[in-house]
């Protein structure tokens, strides 16, 4: 089974700053991969090197087992690609765009085209300039489902769009997704969270790490220690321990290698005058408010 | 349509929620022998969830007996239900009952008093089975 | 090229109103042609040409701009298109809305100025090669823009550098780049052009795109091949010729008393000396010719000596009289002419052949003399002649004159639209160069087409003249 999206320490550079550096990923067939990362970490520029909208200073990556600077009509018409970041011809009625569309793929599926629109209750005649900012993205979701491609790319695809609409969005696409691998770069994390399989991380153009997510799931806790007099905080901060909150007879903290047992341990060996431990599981949302702070602390360190 | 209420919780795996909140619906009741259960496709987007996980749900469910899928028809729950024991029903209260118990715990409350606090619950709020609570019929302080 | 045909109608459908403005001044151009009047340039003669060439252009960067090259933005990069096919799509639609209604408004035009079209073919075909060449400009152009805005930028800084260049280099240093290039230096700014995009494909996308590079390639020479033909290149003179036929013609001095030479007391010519002769050998209205050199002898040797008269150094007078003109105070010292001198003229002379001729009225249509052009008379009461060529400038070995072919008739001229010569910033709307001859105020006319077929070499003696008597002043 092979990845169809592989990338060998991707670089791009722009005139004085490095957007991404030496990044290696492997999008596994079949998973709904999550680009996360703060703003400007590099998401959209990792998805236009794949997409080989920009081209790489160093490095390569391989889009359906082909080097990326050399996809060709056969690769592209595989490929579904949605981008706040791109133009549509506006001039183009909702169904011309769809008819323009079609001779593109041999994979069309009109039937499917006919069942996008109406689940998107998109009017069919009206021009692309004259839509709303999220029924422009249901029309461009729709053009790149309906001919079944086997990967999907959606960069930032939630962005501005209302609840009804990111969740009519969210529906169609897993409504879609089976046999299909999607890479999908969002700040949306709540969104997100449920459907995507494997997450990766990215800060200042590096890759910080890339898992499944029910082991990423599975290794954040906040831990929660109560006390009956105000606590030490203990000389030996252990590294995976992100910086620590106290107050008053409470101490809390996050730790990104949480394992019952062995955590249960450490945390009784720093605090024996621990009262009572808590560990809560953790949101993507609060696992990333937790690392893009941590990131931003260790650069001000 | 998904037959039966389910709200995400951040912290446990989303397919246990699932498969815990799908084997509470068959075993409670709510959804009969024969009744159409959703397909992978319909959970995984009406609850925005991985087609994967969902899958993986189903063919537990399936391993369980709780569901069948019969060729032409669909997803349906199995015509017969393995009949739960009480230790299994217990099972699916698992959370809950830790719940209580680690909330009990950082009260300070003793076991005795759970109970009697569980017992006064019970007899306040109308069961489903009158039988079962007459047959108990304790009365409590 | 199924995917191409697709394009193509997308963009014909997208690209409308452009279409329809190139069409109707394309078609204002043909009637503007046909109908040209005879006499002065109007503004819309500027104005229509000017218009119709910024039309052609946006026309084409608008169909350019439906796939835009430049920005990473396009929507269709992640599509599935083929670069050949985009390509083939662009060049289908600047052939077929902007190049074919051209061919066609040429033919209308030809068939309307008495011209066959159909024995045109091959200028006509060049004439598209040198369209298709013109519209490499806005396809550069827009290759390198994303929309309208930028694009008509582009183009208005591109005019504003050229002009720019115009004055800093001044005509010396364009001059002489023109002739070291052969006048191709415009054409090669072009191809510099299509190889600039080229490499910005090269750059950033393989395989497919490679394709644009090859064709435009092959169009840049093209561009340079054709504007070698049109635009006139250099004029074959005829050499001196010692054919038999031409043997008899002479040349005599033949001072009449009763002729005595013209004094026009407007005139403000001073010092001219008119000797006049007479032909024989040759019909005199079919010998044009020119003084090379005056020589004033002395015991048989040159003592002094000049050249003719401006570009008039012969002149036929109605009468069949030929008056050699030469400015007396170039050739001695004043004074010298009082006294009696040998003098020797080296003359050449051009000899036309007659060629088809024509009675025409005032009024009537086109009349068609094969390898000289289109004649007709506008209508009275002074009709001008009005004289079309097609395709070409006129060949300056052909000449004309009016009336009775036995009795002197007059010579005569050219004047009128030798339009601009098509270049990458312009292109001639017309395939009909215009031109106007002598007015007249009678009726029908002889017209009789002549061209010059060779020029011989003759030599007159006079013995002991006086110069002083052959003074003359001509308005």
């Amino acid at each position: 089974m092979s990845s169809p999206i592989v990338t060998h320490n991707l670089s791009k550079s722009f005139r004085h700053t490095e957007a991404v550096h030496a990044l290696s990923l492997a999008v596994p067939e079949g998973s709904i991969y999550a680009l996360i990362g703060p703003n400007g970490a590099g998401k959209t520029t990792t998805i236009k090197l794949l997409m080989n909208i920009l081209r790489a200073s160093s490095g390569s990556a391989e889009i359906l087992g082909r080097d990326s600077r050399r996809l060709s009509p056969r690769e592209f018409a595989r490929i579904g690609y949605v981008s706040e970041n791109q133009e549509m011809p506006e001039w183009m009625t909702v169904d011309y765009f769809l008819r323009y569309l079609k001779p593109f793929y041999p994979t069309w599926d009109d039937a499917l085209a006919a069942d996008l629109v109406r689940q998107f209750e998109l009017p069919g005649d009206r021009k692309l300039r004259h839509l709303s900012r999220g029924m422009r993205m249901k029309a461009s979701l729709a053009s790149s489902l309906a001919y079944r491609p086997e990967l999907v790319v959606l960069d930032e695809p939630f962005t501005g769009l209302d609840a009804l609409v990111r969740d009519e969005f969210t529906r169609t696409l897993l409504d879609r997704a089976e046999g299909t691998t999607i890479l999908i770069s969002s700040h949306d994390l709540a969104e997100i969270e449920n459907f995507a399989s494997h997450v990766g991380y990215i800060e200042e153009g590096r890759l910080r790490f890339t898992e499944e997510m029910s082991v990423l799931a599975d290794r954040f806790r906040q831990v929660e220690v109560t006390f009956d007099a105000p606590p030490p905080v203990p000389a030996n901060w252990p590294a995976d321990w992100m910086k620590p909150d106290t107050a008053a007879a409470v101490v809390r903290f996050i730790d990104s290698r949480f394992d019952r047992e062995r955590t249960g341990a450490e945390v009784r060996r720093l605090f024996p005058t621990a009262r009572t431990v808590d560990f809560h599981a953790m949101s993507l949302r609060e696992i990333f408010v937790a690392l893009a702070m941590a990131g931003r602390h260790a650069k001000a360190a | 349509m998904i037959p039966f209420r389910l709200v995400f919780q951040p912290g446990i795996a989303l397919s246990e929620q699932l498969l815990y909140a799908a084997t509470k619906a068959i075993v409670s009741g709510q959804l009969r022998p024969g009744d159409p259960f959703p397909s992978v496709r319909s959970l995984s987007k009406e609850l925005k969830i991985n087609p994967n996980t969902a899958h993986k749900v189903v063919m537990q469910l399936t391993a369980q007996g709780l569901v069948e899928v019969l060729p032409g028809i669909g997803t349906v729950v199995a015509s017969s239900l393995p009949k739960p024991t009480a230790a299994a029903r217990a099972g699916l209260l698992g959370s809950e009952l830790e719940g209580l118990v680690v909330e009990a715990k950082k009260l300070g409350m003793q076991l005795d008093d759970v109970l009697s606090a569980v017992s006064r619950h019970w007899d306040r709020i109308g069961g489903a089975e009158p039988a079962s609570s007459a047959k108990r019929g304790t009365q409590n302080s | 090229m199924r995917q191409a045909i697709h394009i193509f109608r997308k963009d014909a459908r997208h690209c409308w109103p452009y279409i329809a403005a190139v069409m109707a001044l394309t078609a204002v151009n043909a009637w503007r042609s046909v109908h040209e009047a005879p006499t002065g340039t109007h503004i819309l003669d500027v104005l229509i040409p000017f218009l119709t060439v910024w039309t052609w252009w946006l026309a084409a960067g608008s169909a350019v701009h439906g796939e835009s090259l430049a920005g990473d933005r396009r929507f269709w990069i992640t599509r599935p298109y083929s670069g050949m096919s985009l390509l083939a799509a662009k060049l289908l639609f600047l052939v077929a809305f902007l190049a074919v209604p051209v061919l066609f408004s040429d033919c209308v035009v030809l068939a309307a100025s008495g011209f066959n079209p159909f024995l045109l073919i091959p200028g006509l075909l060049l004439r598209q090669c040198d369209f298709l060449a013109f519209l490499a400009l806005p396809f550069v152009m827009a290759a390198f823009t994303r929309v309208t805005r930028e694009f008509l930028v582009a183009l208005i800084l591109f005019w504003a550098a050229c002009y720019a260049a115009t004055f800093l280099l001044g005509p010396r240093v364009l001059g002489s780049l023109a002739e070291s290039t052969h006048g191709d230096a415009p054409w090669l700014l072009c191809a510099a052009g299509f190889l600039l995009v080229a490499w910005h494909y090269a750059s950033r996308r393989t395989g497919a795109f490679k394709a644009i590079t090859i064709t435009l390639g092959v169009l840049a020479p093209i561009v340079m091949a054709s504007s070698i033909m049109i635009a006139g290149g250099t004029i074959p003179s005829p050499t001196r010729s010692d054919d038999a036929r031409y043997r008899s013609i002479a040349i005599r001095f033949a001072p009449d008393p009763d002729h005595p030479n013209p004094v026009d007391a407007a005139s403000r010519t001073k010092g001219l000396i008119g000797i006049p002769v007479t032909f024989a050998g040759w019909p005199s209205h079919l010998l044009v010719g020119q003084l090379a050199q005056a020589s004033v002898l002395d015991r048989g040797r040159v003592a002094w000596s000049c050249t003719g008269y401006l570009d008039r150094s012969v002149t036929t007078g109605p009468d069949g009289r030929a008056l050699v003109l030469f400015v007396a105070d170039m050739l001695a010292p004043a004074g010298a002419t009082a006294a009696a001198v040998d003098l020797r003229l080296s003359l050449d002379l051009h000899i036309f052949e007659p060629q088809e001729g024509a009675t025409l009225v005032p009024g009537d249509g086109w009349t068609y003399l094969s390898g000289f052009g289109s004649i007709r008379l506008s209508e009275g009461p002074a009709s001008t002649l009005l004289f079309r060529t097609a395709l070409t400038t006129p060949r300056p070995e052909w000449r004309y004159s009016l009336g009775d072919p036995s009795l002197y008739p007059v010579d005569g001229e050219w004047s009128g639209a030798a339009a601009f010569a098509n270049s990458p910033m312009l292109f001639q709307t017309s395939p009909v160069n215009s031109y106007r001859g002598t007015a007249t105020t009678a009726g029908p006319v002889v017209f009789t087409a002549k061209r010059q077929v060779a020029v011989v070499h003759r030599e007159l003696l006079i013995r002991q003249i006086h110069l002083a008597d052959f003074e003359t002043r001509i308005p």
